[in-house]
């Protein structure tokens, strides 16, 4: 019987091992596949079908295709049903590109448990060293796209291998960094901060630190498609209009794409860079994915930019505090964040984050040093002005150890930086000690 | 360094949207939006959707608020946008109500939401996921 080919249309959840894709129901370039056509060799092939298509299109080489038609169950009758045993995919697991990198949250068992090695004090020198690095690092890659380079894949490692490094250290000096923002250098230090954000929370669900690093590459990748938008929109002041925003969408697609294209890729950034705002009610982009088919670094780095985007503000307003921006997580659990990762964001940020300008009940205005990982409520907070508004002496309060009769020093808001003429820029700058406001000789004292 | 002439956007700190608070329904001209209400004052709400808002024109705004007795039910209040931050992630939009001809028995109906959900916001750290 001479072989016939042809191509039959087939829902991707009867696909099985051995069939020979040729087709699907949207153009390739739109997908993760490099190959325009290929023979499914394992079940994270069919995954990443499930997770991109609703059907497609086999190539058939048999004189009747018809048979597929029928219903799979009533052929599967009898002996030959018991030995060919399709393997379903799980559907609660993120596919993935790659095959040998999983991307999946710690299992209970394998949680790794973190705790600061170094004082944040200590900490925050080396750390604004490595923040400005990374970040003219990061302009050196974006700017490196916009000529046409590829995307330096070293230089990110490098980046990122510093600041997990850091974090590992202590988890409050880079958070302290992330706080500030500077409207004219927007891409460069929201990716950086995204990538320190996504690895703070990774360090907080317990990975290991080679996921740890994954996380934070995607988190610094994650906009990279950016670089390929056209400077006058991506730097446009003011709004954008419906096709400029149209358009700065495409970042997510651009950025596979970027991603794709340099030999020594990294499957979980490309998920992250193309799937980042899809959502877990399906109205994301570019594919409105469903929940379980969002990759899960994708989710996790997806908490983070939220976060740092709402908290920036790239042009049109004030930033807004923390609190804001958890608030719409909050709300949004479950529609756009998936829930479960939502809520540890909530927990992994805290409502008094490092570096947080707030204003005690009392009146005084102080800046928050640590978290307190066992109160949230409860930080270290060094206090700059009384309750007046009026600069005082420095001293540093740990609230968790205040008598609970004292309310007044207990945290009523957060403000947002430069509030009161309170600007963090300028304690970062000096390190965090404690400055003697005494008319005399001026003095400072490292915290202890 | 000390700027006493610095003060706050918000004169009121808005609460948080509970469970039983409903998507907002703002109206204009010529279209209808839904979009997550985030956090609430009498005099304003914090909303937040994937859609883009128009920035110009007439808005009415219309929401619920639940508890076990009853539903506070809020219909085409005029509003205007003072507040948008519009993301790749989502916008955010800050709304004022306008409370200068509104009828006394809408502007309770505002007073009650808020205090409902003034008593219904978790003491201990506003998620309800933190112990003092």
């Amino acid at each position: 019987m001479a072989d016939i080919k042809g191509e039959l249309k087939i829902s991707v959840g009867r696909l099985e091992l051995g069939m020979h894709v040729i087709r699907l129901d949207r153009p390739w370039e739109e997908t993760d596949f490099l190959m325009q056509g290929f023979v499914i060799h394992n079940s994270d092939t069919i995954e990443a079908l499930a997770r991109q298509c609703e059907f497609v299109f086999i190539e058939t080489t048999t004189h009747d295709t018809t048979e597929y038609k029928t219903d799979r169950r009533k052929q599967k009758q009898g002996l030959f049903a018991r030995t060919s045993k399709r393997k379903t995919p799980t559907p609660n697991r993120a596919p993935t590109l790659s095959t040998e990198d999983p991307q999946s949250p710690p299992p209970e068992s394998r949680k790794v448990t973190y705790t600061n090695k170094i004082s944040t004090e200590a900490e925050l020198p080396r750390a604004r060293d490595s923040y400005s690095s990374a970040k003219t690092s990061v302009k050196n890659i974006m700017d490196g796209i916009r000529i046409g380079r590829a995307v330096d894949m070293n230089g990110a490692r490098e980046v990122v291998d510093d600041i997990v490094e850091g974090l590992l250290r202590n988890k409050d000096a880079l958070a302290w960094l992330t706080k500030i923002k500077n409207k004219d250098e927007y891409t460069a230090e929201h990716s950086l901060n995204v990538s320190i954000l996504s690895a703070t929370f990774a360090r907080h669900l317990g990975h290991s630190e080679i996921d740890i690093k994954k996380i934070a590459l995607g988190g610094l990748l994650h906009d990279v498609g950016k670089a390929s938008i056209p400077d006058e929109i991506l730097n446009k002041e003011g709004r954008f209009n419906d096709e400029e925003y149209e358009i700065m969408k495409r970042h997510t697609v651009l950025g596979r794409n970027l991603l794709m294209s340099v030999p020594n890729k990294d499957y979980s950034s490309i998920d992250i860079a193309h799937c980042h705002h899809e959502r877990v009610d399906g109205r994301g982009y570019p594919r409105q994915l469903k929940a379980h088919q969002i990759p899960y670094f994708a989710k996790v780095v997806g908490l983070a930019d939220a976060y740092d985007a709402i908290t920036s503000s790239r042009c049109y307003d004030n930033a807004r505090a923390s609190m804001e921006a958890l608030d719409i997580i909050y709300k949004c659990k479950g529609v756009q964040f998936d829930e479960k990762l939502a809520l540890e964001f909530i927990k992994c940020i805290g409502i008094y984050p490092p570096g947080s300008i707030v204003e005690l009940k009392g009146g005084e205005v102080g800046i928050v040093i640590n978290s307190n990982d066992k109160n949230k409520l409860k930080p270290k907070v060094l206090l700059v002005l009384d309750n007046n508004k009026k600069l005082t002496q420095e001293k540093v309060v740990d609230l968790s150890k205040t008598l609970p009769e004292k309310t007044g020093l207990d945290i009523k808001r957060e403000l947002t930086n430069g509030s009161f003429g309170i600007y963090l820029e300028e304690y970062i700058q000096r390190g965090l000690t404690i400055k003697r406001t005494t008319p005399s000789a001026p003095q400072q004292k490292t915290l202890q | 360094m000390t700027d006493t002439n610095y003060s706050e956007q918000r004169s009121q700190p808005r609460h948080l949207c509970n469970d039983q608070f409903s998507n907002s329904t703002l109206e204009t001209d010529d279209a209808t939006y839904q979009l997550q209400s985030i956090n609430f004052h009498h005099q304003g709400i914090g909303l937040f959707g994937p859609e883009r808002l128009p920035t110009t024109g007439n808005y009415a705004i219309s929401f619920s608020c639940q508890d076990e007795d009853s539903t506070l039910q809020i219909e085409q209040l005029a509003c205007i946008l003072i507040y948008s931050n519009e993301t790749e992630v989502g916008n955010q939009y800050g709304v004022r109500f306008n409370l200068d001809h509104i009828d006394q028995e809408a502007l309770s109906k505002l007073l009650d939401i808020e205090k409902r959900l003034k008593n219904s916001e978790d003491s201990n750290g506003r998620y309800g996921l933190f112990q003092n």
